[in-house]
């Protein structure tokens, strides 16, 4: 199944085109690929891509700073690399970008739930994942479980690759955000509770922050004690601000990959924050994040006629 | 050995005090026992300007411990890891208050995790060595036997039957069942071999796929890292201890902002080091209890048995 | 006076703080609830101010500069204008209630409807009372 990629792969290797190929491989554990970098020709046999694919593959290209590389991507982390370039972290010849059809990235921990029992082994059958285990075999239908970022996702298609690998892809015109807009509706002291509930589970260990792709900053606000902005401890108010200021800094600028929920070690769902930032975004400026190189986050550009209705 | 029915037991404990239950799924991801001895957040003081007298400072007393009911033998054998760091050349009064109130009734595991590798450490699913009461699963009835003094004492009261020769029989297939599905990696040598391989170039391809997120280090039993700081409001405030993880770049960053460990190759290093390496060479015991809780965290699967592998294969010269 | 609420306003050197000012010299009067922090302009106003200001226990925040095309620094609220709505939907978002962040845009010579907004702010903030929830306790 991977053979059209790997022999890209191995073909760029050995001519020299690229340094590396970045990607993933499989893991060590069901239902997880990990991120990879072939550096040899013999080493395109590990890669892979798919629905195990749990990270955004651009976070690494910090990693190859100063490298030729290929950077094997779906269509959110291909929106990433023209963030990148764009906030200048990168450039546009430094990377070859391939691009892979996408179905969008496993919601890993809800089978884990669901299944109830120690998984030892997973794969894809066709629109299934079936799963073996201590408590037997079961078939999961793939959409059922998939990131909910990726239910909503608008471009699950690379942007411009260099090369492309052809393969079924979600639909972006499928894109749904009816569990966002239920929240909206809800009254502050719901809203406030809901809240309470899905975020005060963190422990503040900021995997969330360290796995995306543009949280980059040498230095968080998070991490300033002078001035303190976020408080230690896990007082909710201090979690909430933490997650409201991260929110703030990803506007324009999250590509809604999902990454952040699927690496948070205690399941919170971060997409109830992110899709409200793609959703508003896309509603208030008419803004996807990462559509083309050139184009500047949404928070750093304006339009004379933005909207004023919450202006007194 | 003897036994007693699950139920009873668990009768008499929450009449002792303040029982905590723990199944496999609340042990997971973060280790419960871990935090009931070095919590996530904790209040070391309180200070107070008060008018002219000066600043006052109190230090919270409270008492009262948990009866961890449940706790798996590699969370039971970390918090021994513990000691060595908070009650044997210094003791931190905080951490001595709760291992000393905490009663740890230790169940062993029928049904080790795919992911759990305790064997390689010398010890298994079915070590009745740690915590302060040793307990087995036989399906009916739980086989018990008190560790410690402190176990002893919070069984008093109940009456104990003697465990029948088949009892015995059936632990001893559960354990052989237990133990034969882990996999055990050989960690045999790999202390000294580390020692020469500090500076090595494998450490940056090990590091690769890290990004250094801290999960693995909030979720292991035996990682202890805390940071101290000052919360200050007007005329008072209060000090706390947080948990911390070499895996964030502050972490090391010294005031000068030199930082030792400037990237991620350096602090996987430390974590891997700090275990296998300064661990055995400060206390003889390795830092890992091999209960897996990192590899299910990370987001990357950064598997540590498959690193110890791969470290185990690199040739150092002597 | 303890079951007031506080509010806190960054208001813009140039035209909001200005405004304020000639309300003062003109004894124009508006309510005792609002504290000010002058900004040189509301391109200043980083959102993380109003997550701390609330976080530390006031009850409102308002936010004021000049009107849009005259700012000082000719684009300073233009950009703080996408920046505050996309915090205001946020906070909102979480379950703060709408009527406890504002903004406005008031000019030097406005004296008068500055004391009127001022007002406004203060009665929406009102009604919305006392803000404990993201106020940290300890
Ligand atoms: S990864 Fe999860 S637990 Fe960790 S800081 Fe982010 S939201 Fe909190
Ligand atoms: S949360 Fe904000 S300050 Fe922290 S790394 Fe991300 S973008 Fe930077
Ligand atoms: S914040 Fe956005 S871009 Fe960053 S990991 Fe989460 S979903 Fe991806
Ligand atoms: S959990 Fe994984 S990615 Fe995160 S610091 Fe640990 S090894 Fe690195
Ligand atoms: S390093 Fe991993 S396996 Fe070892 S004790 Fe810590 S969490 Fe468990
Ligand atoms: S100077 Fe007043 S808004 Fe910029």
């Amino acid at each position: 199944m991977f053979e059209k990629l790997r022999e890209t792969a191995r073909e760029l290797l050995s001519k020299g085109e690229v340094e590396c190929v970045l990607g993933f491989a499989e893991g060590t554990l069901p239902m997880i690929y990990t991120p990879y970098h072939a550096r040899k020709p013999e080493e395109a046999e590990k890669l892979v891509y798919g629905p195990f694919a749990a990270p955004n593959i651009a976070t690494y290209l910090r990693k190859l700073k100063g490298k030729k590389a290929a950077v094997i991507v779906r269509g959110c982390e291909s929106r990433t690399i023209n963030l990148l370039i764009s906030e200048k972290q990168l450039n546009r010849e430094d990377v070859k970008i391939i691009g892979v059809p996408c179905t969008g990235a496993l919601d890993r921990k809800r089978i884990l739930k669901d299944y109830g029992g120690e998984i030892r082994e997973a794969r894809i059958e066709g629109e299934k994942v079936i799963v073996k285990g201590d408590k037997g075999e079961k078939a999961y239908v793939l959409e059922e479980y998939i990131s909910p970022s990726c239910k909503s996702c608008l471009y699950p298609e690379a942007i411009d690759p260099d090369i492309k690998i052809d393969g079924p892809s979600r639909d972006g015109e499928k894109a749904d955000f009816s569990d966002i807009e239920k929240i909206e509706k809800m009254s502050p002291a719901e809203k406030w509770e809901f809240f309470e509930k899905e975020l005060s589970k963190c422990i503040r260990c900021y995997a969330c922050r360290e796995i995306c792709p543009m949280c980059y900053c040498e230095s968080c606000f998070v991490d300033s004690n002078r001035p303190v902005w976020v408080e230690p401890g896990f007082d909710y108010t201090d979690i909430l601000s933490f997650h409201l200021i991260k929110m703030y800094h990803m506007a324009g600028r999250c590509v809604d990959c999902g990454a952040c929920e699927r690496a948070c070690p205690l399941g919170i769902r971060l997409s109830f924050l992110t899709r409200k930032l793609t959703k508003d975004m896309k509603e208030a400026y008419n803004f996807v994040s990462g559509l083309s190189p050139e184009e500047k986050p949404a928070l750093g550009v304006f339009s004379p006629d933005d909207r004023e209705d919450f202006i007194l | 050995m003897k036994k007693i029915e699950k139920e009873k037991l668990l009768r008499h404990l929450e009449e002792k005090g303040n029982l905590v239950r723990l199944d496999r799924a609340r042990q997971d991801p973060l280790s419960v026992t871990k935090s009931s001895h070095l919590p996530q957040e904790e209040l070391l003081l309180l200070f107070r300007i008060n008018g002219d007298k000066g600043v006052e400072i109190r230090v919270p007393e409270g008492r009262g411990g948990k009866i961890l009911f449940g706790v798996s033998p590699c969370e039971a054998r970390a918090v021994d890891l513990l000691d060595l760091t908070f009650l044997r050349d210094r003791i931190d009064p905080y951490y001595k208050r709760k291992r000393e109130d905490n009663v740890l009734f230790v169940l062993a595991c029928n049904k080790p995790r795919s992911t759990c590798f305790c064997t390689s450490f010398g010890y298994g699913p079915f070590s009745g060595k740690f915590g302060d009461v040793f307990m087995v699963d036989i399906g009916d009835n739980l086989l018990i036997d008190p560790v410690t003094e402190k176990g002893s004492k919070a069984l008093e009261g109940l009456e104990l039957e003697e465990a029948t020769p088949s009892d015995l029989e059936k632990m001893e297939s559960l354990k052989r069942s237990a133990e034969g599905a882990i996999t055990t990696v050989n960690i045999e040598g790999i202390s000294e071999k580390l020692k020469k391989m500090f500076l090595d170039e494998i450490w940056a391809d090990l590091a690769f796929k890290c990004v250094n997120c801290g999960a693995c280090t909030y979720v292991c039993p035996t990682c202890y890292c805390f940071d101290i700081q000052d919360v200050e409001r007007t005329n008072w405030g209060y000090r706390e201890r947080v948990w911390d993880s070499c895996m964030f770049p502050i972490y090391s960053l010294e005031t000068s902002g030199h930082n030792p460990r400037p990237t991620g190759v350096e602090r996987m290093r430390n974590r891997i080091m700090h275990k296998f390496s300064y661990y055995p060479e400060l206390y003889g015991e390795y830092g890992c209890v091999g209960c897996g809780r990192c590899i299910r965290a990370c987001p990357v699967n950064f598997d540590i048995r498959e690193a110890l592998e791969t470290l185990k294969e690199v040739e150092v010269a002597a | 006076m303890k079951d007031e609420p506080k509010i806190l306003a960054f208001l813009c050197n140039w035209c909001s703080y200005a405004g304020a000012d000639l309300a003062g010299t003109s004894r124009v009067q508006y309510p005792t609830n609002i504290r000010v922090i002058r900004v040189p302009c509301s391109g200043r106003v980083n959102p993380q101010f109003i997550v701390k200001a609330l976080h530390d226990g006031l009850d409102g925040v308002w936010i004021s500069g000049c009107h849009i095309g005259d700012c000082h620094y000719q684009t300073g609220n233009y950009y703080a204008r996408r920046r505050f709505y996309v915090i205001k939907n946020l906070l909102e978002y979480v379950g703060v209630e709408p009527e406890r962040v504002q903004f406005s845009w008031v000019s030097a010579s406005e004296g008068k409807k500055f004391a009127e907004i001022a007002g406004v702010v203060t009665e929406k903030v009102k009604k919305a009372g006392k803000f404990k929830r993201l106020a940290k306790k300890r």
